[in-house]
């Protein structure tokens, strides 16, 4: 089973989408902060995050782009994950190293059709 | 030697010469035009100075007193060198009055006195009748001489000479000198017939001299040593010794000093024939020169002749004798004919003036006193041809007459001593203002009785006439009035002691009385004029206006009749013309009595120029023109003026004249002075309008906030000009800058200095004529102030930049409201962010929570469970694209949309847009189709605003149609170079009027006139904002029917 | 030269050359060759011919006077 990490400080937003992964046949992780999002990666190693960009302690940017160095993180895919204009995260995204991103309020289908492109 | 015919031929053929050349000069023919009025001729014409006496005479007395016979020419000489001032004068005189003769001036002098023309022309008369005796035997003499023929014969063919010479001369005479009755008294013909004697006679002589030099000796050296050496020169030398030596020296040398103006024939050749007083100069020099060379020569023949072993007495005609009979003949008729030309020439002048002289003074006079006489005034000329006629004849006659006595060789200084008594007279006349007409007549007759009896009458006795008892023991044995010793004066020589008598009474009475004797106010106005008249006459005009009571035409012919008496009609006619001309009074009717005063004026002096003053004078006031009664007006009219003046006459006159001369000055300079100002004003003018365009080109130019500075190209920049109002604007003065030399760098901004001071010197490299900067500068008061710097680059001819020229104005306060305005901006976007972020998470959980339910996945859901979920999803999905808008219209607003363009393919772009959209379309039950091209080049695009365009294009497609099918395609676009994407939907129309506001914000087309769709109305204008942004085109085509199509195109070279 | 030129203009130079030449001419030196006619006429006629060369300077010189 693929394992998924969901980084979201919404909780309503991350009880839905954990809730629609875990009925996909995911194994979901949850993180609503930066720190703990990444401690998690550090320690559980998940196939994908889906990132949400403003969160608490660490943001999202930060995360993906600790990830993204780290040699032994570099491999997992990050979606970002933002309400945030478009725009601005394709290009933040790219320069932390981000492989895709959905904007809030999002299509659910294509939110696990990008998830499927990654990790099948 | 020669034959008297041959003689005869040839001086007969050299007069027709002269004749003929004569001739030509009066008649005006071209080439001999410029012998007239030449300094030369006139110069020549005052050697007629030098006569036979001259001629022959100087050897002879050359052989008997050494050098003595050249105190003749050094006298002159001494005198010519006032002549400048003095001849100057005499003419200026004889132009002014018209003068004819000596005797003529002597008289206008003294007040147009005829008795003293009389006195004048009786004395020049017996001086100079003994001298034309002279004259003719030295012609028949020296005939006889180169004749070689006895004294008995001489009368045979003498006789014959003597009508011939005698007969010569007064054709001649008559035909040039005493043509017609010429105002101005010239005889042009004569004088240049004159000219050519004289300079024969020096040419003769200087053959003569000549010959007897080199050809019989071996030059001057040579003569002078033989003589010296010969028993001759203690006789010579001899001779020239004596205690009276210096004395006659000296008595000779006064003679000929006053008869070169005094000798009447001297007289009129040198003031009469004078036409331009630069002459005069010429002749200073020149007849000296010709004195000179014709007496240079003189001594050596006489010495030659004595070696040659002639006798004394013959002395005279050495000069003739020596080439005859040494070897030259011919070089003797030369001689013969210089001689004869020497005589001629006297006699002629002498004869014509002479006759002037009688006719004026002598005849006129009687003709006034015998009315019986009065005839003869019309015939004036031909009287005057009598008188040279009869003149020439006496003068020969007295000459055989008086034989070969003393008497004839001594004439000479005996007429010298004559001619001398005038020399007083015009001397006094010209420069001393009391000499007057009593004084002048008194003088001139005690000094003519005095040499009559001192040396006529003595000559009289040697000649044999008187008996001598009167030179032995006086008249009736009074020895103290002893002819040659008067008064007991014993020491003198007979001529130097009639020279120092005549003198001495002549000047004494002179004198005695102009101080005793009154002159009258009339005398004092010509003294005046004659002594002043070196200043230009300037006209008087009288002041005065007076009553026109003359009527003219009765004075002209008054005037006119009085010219009859002397001139035929028609001349007299054209004279009277003249005389109103000259007075500018011919046209009118009435004239006033001062005008008439100006006529007779006029008259006198155009008659006196053929009678003479006196005459003239004489005429007009028997001939009265006034009346009492006008007479009385007139001497009215001049009291009233010198009453209101009280200024006497001649000072009236100088003043007159002194003011006249300064206010045709003044008015001249004035005249000046105006064009001056005038063009002085112009000039101001034009500056006051240049300086006012420079004023207001400034004005308008700095217009109060624009400070202009002009620096030099040197660090720091000194400023070298900065414009007033930098005071207010920035708080430095203009001193400060200039003076103070505050440099422009020192108040830059330091954080800029740096990037200004490269961007200056980038911009200085580039050659750019000007560029525009923005940095801080320090005002005075310490304050930064944001300016705008407009600088233009000025640079020299080589092309090297020597100053900036900059306009500076502070854009300190629109800096700052730009600031606030990025900063507005700024916390706009910040709060676009924000609540797009705020706003969107709700909606997300909102949405994804309603997704979740509707796909079952949180259990089953009953059917109108899943339709009213099915409505909230709808409700939120507007929401969201309601949101959308809202922060895009933001964004657009705030012109801060961002495009990502990347190459991308669009096909894709449209594809996956088409994917999202299908639902949307299948709920509405309609179809899109797409329609692509293959192989489309790649595009710069942002694939999210792209999709966002097309989104909004078939959401609007999908909106406005019922049914059928919605197309979209892409295409090439090869003409425009760009991707072509449609959107079309059939059955919807757009009407024209709609077409124009359809990408307006806020528009929306009503359908039914309902807005049933909903939506903000921002869709089009985002969509065309985003593919201008994309520097494609958006459009719309609509047909009724046909349906509505949306093109966009996106540029396949993208250059931005 | 020039200041040649400027003696020859003045009008009192007739007065000075005037007499210069009568003692030129008559006294006192014409009494030291009285005896000698020879010598009389060399003196003479140089001495007359300097004044007429100074005539002519005069002339050239005074082209410009019109008055006076």
């Amino acid at each position: 089973m693929k394992k998924i990490l969901v980084v979201e400080d919404e909780l309503i937003i991350l009880k839905f989408v954990v809730f629609r992964l875990e009925k996909e046949g995911y194994e979901v992780l949850s993180a609503t902060d930066g720190r703990v999002a990444l401690d998690i990666i550090q320690n559980r190693k998940p196939d994908l995050v889906l990132l949400d960009v403003f969160i608490p302690s660490l943001d999202g940017y930060e995360v993906c782009k600790c990830v993204k160095d780290d040699t032994k993180l570099r491999h997992i895919p990050v979606i970002l994950f933002t309400a945030s204009d478009p725009t601005i995260v394709a290009h933040k995204g790219k320069e932390v190293g981000a492989d895709d991103y959905i904007i809030k309020p999002f299509d659910p289908e294509q939110l696990l059709e990008k998830i499927k492109k990654f990790i099948g | 030697m020669f034959s008297p015919l041959a003689v005869i031929t040839v001086f007969c053929l050299y007069m027709s010469i002269l004749f003929v050349i004569a001739l030509l000069v009066e008649r005006r023919i071209h080439f001999v035009k410029n012998l007239v009025n030449n300094p030369v001729i006139y110069s020549l014409g005052m050697a007629v100075y030098c006569t036979a006496w001259t001629y022959y005479g100087s050897v002879g007395k050359a052989a008997t007193s050494g050098m003595l016979f050249i105190t003749i020419y050094l006298g002159p000489t001494l005198t010519i060198i006032f002549w400048w001032t003095l001849l100057r004068k005499l003419v200026r005189i004889k132009s002014t009055y018209r003068i004819t003769s000596i005797a003529d001036f002597i008289s206008a002098r003294y007040n147009k006195s005829p008795a003293i023309a009389a006195l004048a022309t009786t004395i020049a008369f017996f001086g100079t009748l003994p001298y034309i005796a002279l004259q003719f035997k030295a012609i028949f003499s020296t005939f006889k001489v180169i004749t070689q023929t006895s004294a008995d014969s001489s009368i045979g063919h003498g006789g014959n000479v003597t009508y011939i010479v005698v007969g010569l001369m007064i054709l001649f005479t008559i035909i040039f000198g005493i043509r017609r009755l010429d105002p101005t008294e010239r005889h042009q013909g004569m004088m240049v017939a004159v000219a050519i004697e004289n300079t024969v006679q020096l040419f003769a002589f200087l053959v003569a001299g000549i010959f007897v030099c080199y050809f019989l000796y071996h030059g001057f050296g040579d003569i002078l040593r033989q003589f010296s050496e010969s028993r001759f020169y203690p006789l010579m030398s001899a001779a020239s010794k004596g205690n009276s030596s210096f004395t006659i020296w000296t008595t000779y040398t006064i003679l000929a000093m006053s008869a070169i103006i005094c000798l009447p024939r001297q007289f009129h050749t040198t003031v009469v024939e004078n036409t331009n007083e630069k002459h005069i100069r010429t002749a200073m020099w020149f007849f000296p020169l010709y004195m000179f060379l014709i007496n240079i020569f003189v001594l050596p023949i006489a010495m030659s002749g004595l070696l040659k072993g002639y006798s004394v007495s013959q002395a005279d005609n050495f000069v003739l004798l020596l080439p005859l009979y040494h070897g030259k003949p011919w070089v003797a008729l030369v001689v013969f004919l210089g001689g004869f030309s020497a005589a001629t020439s006297m006699i002629m002048i002498t004869s014509m003036t002479m006759a002037t002289m009688i006719t004026n003074h002598l005849l006129l006079p009687m003709i006034g006193w015998f009315r019986w006489l009065g005839g003869l005034r019309r015939n004036l000329l031909k009287c005057r041809w009598i008188a040279a006629a009869g003149f020439i004849i006496v003068g020969y006659w007295f000459g055989q007459l008086v034989g070969e006595s003393y008497m004839l060789v001594n004439i000479g200084l005996i007429a010298f001593a004559a001619v001398l008594q005038f020399a007083p007279v015009i001397l006094g006349g010209i420069f001393w203002r009391r000499a007057n007409k009593a004084g002048a007549i008194m003088g001139l007759s005690a000094g003519f009785i005095v040499w009559l009896y001192t040396l006529l009458i003595p000559s009289f006795v040697k000649s044999g006439w008187v008996s001598s008892f009167l030179l032995e023991k006086g008249p009736w044995g009074i020895s103290f009035l002893n002819p040659e010793h008067l008064f007991g004066v014993v020491t003198l020589d007979p001529l130097s002691h009639a020279v120092f008598w005549s003198m001495l009474f002549n000047i004494g009475f002179y004198v005695l009385g102009a101080f005793y004797c009154k002159s009258s106010e009339e005398e004092q106005r010509h003294i005046d004029d004659f002594i002043g008249i070196s200043k230009s006459v300037v006209s008087f005009a009288p002041p005065a206006e007076r009553e026109n009571t003359v009527i003219l035409n009765e004075k002209a012919e008054r005037v006119e009749n009085l010219f009859k008496q002397y001139f035929p009609v028609l001349e007299s006619e054209s004279m009277v013309k003249k005389c109103l001309c000259a007075q500018g009074i011919e046209s009118r009717e009435k004239i006033s009595v001062v005008e008439l005063a100006g006529l007779q004026n006029e008259a006198e002096k155009l008659l006196a120029g053929s009678i003479g003053t006196a005459a003239a004078h004489k005429a007009l006031q028997a001939g009265p023109l006034f009346t009492d009664k006008e007479s009385l007006e007139l001497s009215t009219t001049y009291a009233d003026i010198l009453a209101t003046l009280k200024v006497a006459p001649q000072e009236l006159k100088r003043k007159v004249d002194f003011y006249q001369e300064r206010t045709a000055l003044l008015t001249q300079h004035a005249e000046e002075l105006g064009g001056k100002v005038r063009e002085l004003e112009n000039q101001v003018a034009e500056r006051k309008k240049a300086e006012e365009a420079l004023q207001e080109e400034r004005r308008l130019f700095v217009g109060g906030t624009t400070v202009v500075f002009k620096w030099k190209n040197e660090p720091g920049w000194p400023v070298e000009y900065v414009s007033q109002n930098v005071k207010g604007q920035f708080g430095y003065t203009v001193e400060e800058f200039i003076e103070k030399q505050i440099l422009y760098a020192s108040i830059i901004h330091s954080e800029d200095l740096d990037w200004v001071t490269e961007d200056i010197k980038m911009h200085s490299r580039s050659g750019a004529p000007y560029f525009e900067q923005e940095y801080r500068i320090a005002r005075a008061d310490g304050q930064y102030r944001w300016i705008y710097d407009f600088t233009v680059v000025i640079r020299a001819g080589d092309g090297q930049i020597t100053h900036y020229h900059g306009y500076v104005s502070d854009i300190t306060e629109r800096r700052e409201a730009q600031e606030k305005l990025e900063e507005a901006m700024e916390v706009k976007l910040k709060f676009i962010s924000v609540v797009s972020h705020e706003l969107r998470t709700p909606l997300t959980a909102i949405r994804e929570g309603i997704s979740l339910v509707l796909s079952g996945k949180a259990g089953v859901v009953t059917d109108v469970q899943k339709e009213f979920l099915h409505d909230v999803k709808s409700s939120v999905d507007r929401l969201t694209r309601l949101i959308n808008d809202v922060l895009d219209f933001q964004k657009l607003e705030a012109k801060k949309m961002v495009f990502n363009l990347q190459p991308a393919d669009i096909n894709s772009v449209i594809t996956e847009a088409t994917q999202q959209l299908a639902p949307l379309a299948r709920e509405r039950k309609l179809n899109l189709i797409v329609k692509l091209a293959q192989n489309l080049p790649q595009a710069k695009l942002d694939k999210d605003r792209i999709t966002q365009v097309l989104t909004n294009l078939v959401d609007n497609a999908l909106k406005y149609t019922e049914r059928g099918d919605i197309t979209i395609s892409s295409a090439k676009d090869e003409t425009q170079d760009c991707i072509c994407v449609s959107v079309h939907n059939p059955g919807s129309e757009i009407k024209k009027e709609d077409i124009e506001k359809l990408f307006q914000k806020f528009e929306q087309l009503e359908r039914g006139g309902k807005r049933k769709t909903g939506g903000t109305g921002l869709g089009l204008a985002i969509c065309k904002e985003i593919i201008d942004q994309h520097r494609g085109k958006i459009w719309v085509v609509s047909k009724a029917g046909k349906g509505t199509t949306f093109n966009f195109t996106i540029p396949i070279k993208s250059d931005g | 030269m020039k200041k040649l030129k400027n003696i020859l203009k003045n009008k009192e130079l007739s007065i000075i050359l005037f007499c210069l030449s009568l003692v030129l001419f008559v006294w006192p030196f014409l009494s030291s060759c009285h005896e000698n006619p020879a010598m009389m006429f060399v003196y003479l006629f140089l001495a007359w011919g300097a004044i007429i060369v100074f005539l002519i300077l005069m002339d050239t010189n005074s082209e410009k006077d019109s008055s006076g």
